[in-house]
């Protein structure tokens, strides 16, 4: 899931779904790549199951990405983004805290 | 990981002792508090305050959570606006603190729909989360 999560455009195109369904098109212009690179993304996205397909039947113009709806892969995702908050923000306090009180150098 | 559904666990030790750490933590959240990046203007000087006096949890002087228990030197707990809790356990561990944040209740941010808090989150959160992936590759 966070191996998923750890590119930049990947992170944008789950920004982008979370507004909506969208077309493949809409997310290349969205993102600004080229289709083939954001076949690539989409596949990982779809791997991970953070992203399913849909094919419209009475739509020419095909299919159509949208974030799973399994809402625990949902929410673990967003978990996953709560628990690198607090990571992040206790790795900052452990450098002030033995920067300003540390009984040694490090 | 996670101790029960809803909930997450960071964890660090530090290399001062547990009330120094105690200290540090609610009384110097400016020196440690990571602002978030890249958030609206009225956010981007946030500042959390832990005010024991009032038990209370200011950011920017603004009310955001209640301190339930404050045991110097050992356990910190506040409840936020949406009645999620965080609790952090200041833990000797030799001569250094072994420090553990909790955060529990996060499912009640969505009790309808889960993918509104992947908005939530990413709109709060994915700064932070640049950051940190971006530090783990340099550890590695």
């Amino acid at each position: 899931m966070l191996g998923a999560l750890a590119d930049p455009t990947r992170r944008r195109l789950i920004e982008l779904l979370g507004a909506g369904p969208r077309r493949a098109g809409e997310l290349a212009h969205g993102v600004g790549i080229p289709a083939t690179a954001l076949s690539r993304h989409l596949q990982v996205l779809r791997s991970s199951g953070l992203v399913t397909v849909e094919m419209l039947e009475d739509d020419a113009r095909g299919r159509v990405y949208m974030l799973a709806p399994d809402r625990l892969v949902a929410v673990q995702a967003w978990l996953d983004q709560v628990q690198a908050f607090w990571s992040d923000q206790l790795g900052s306090f452990k450098q002030h805290a033995e920067r300003s009180r540390g009984k040694r150098k490090r | 990981m996670s101790s029960h559904p809803g909930s997450v666990r960071a964890t660090v030790v530090v290399d001062v002792d547990s009330d120094t750490a105690f200290e540090v933590f609610t009384e110097e959240p400016a020196a440690w508090y990571r602002p978030i990046r890249g958030a609206p203007e009225r956010d981007a000087d946030e500042l959390l305050r832990f005010d024991e006096p009032t038990r209370r949890v200011l950011r920017n002087e603004t009310e955001v959570g209640r301190i339930t228990v404050w045991e110097k030197g050992r356990r910190l707990v506040w409840v936020d606006r949406r009645d999620t809790e965080v609790e952090v356990r200041f833990e000797p561990h030799s001569t250094q603190t072994r420090v553990t944040l909790e955060h529990r209740g996060l499912e009640r941010l969505s009790p309808e729909d889960g993918l509104s808090v992947v908005q939530y989150g990413w709109r709060r959160l994915t700064f932070q989360f640049e950051d940190y992936v971006k530090q783990k590759r340099e550890e590695s």
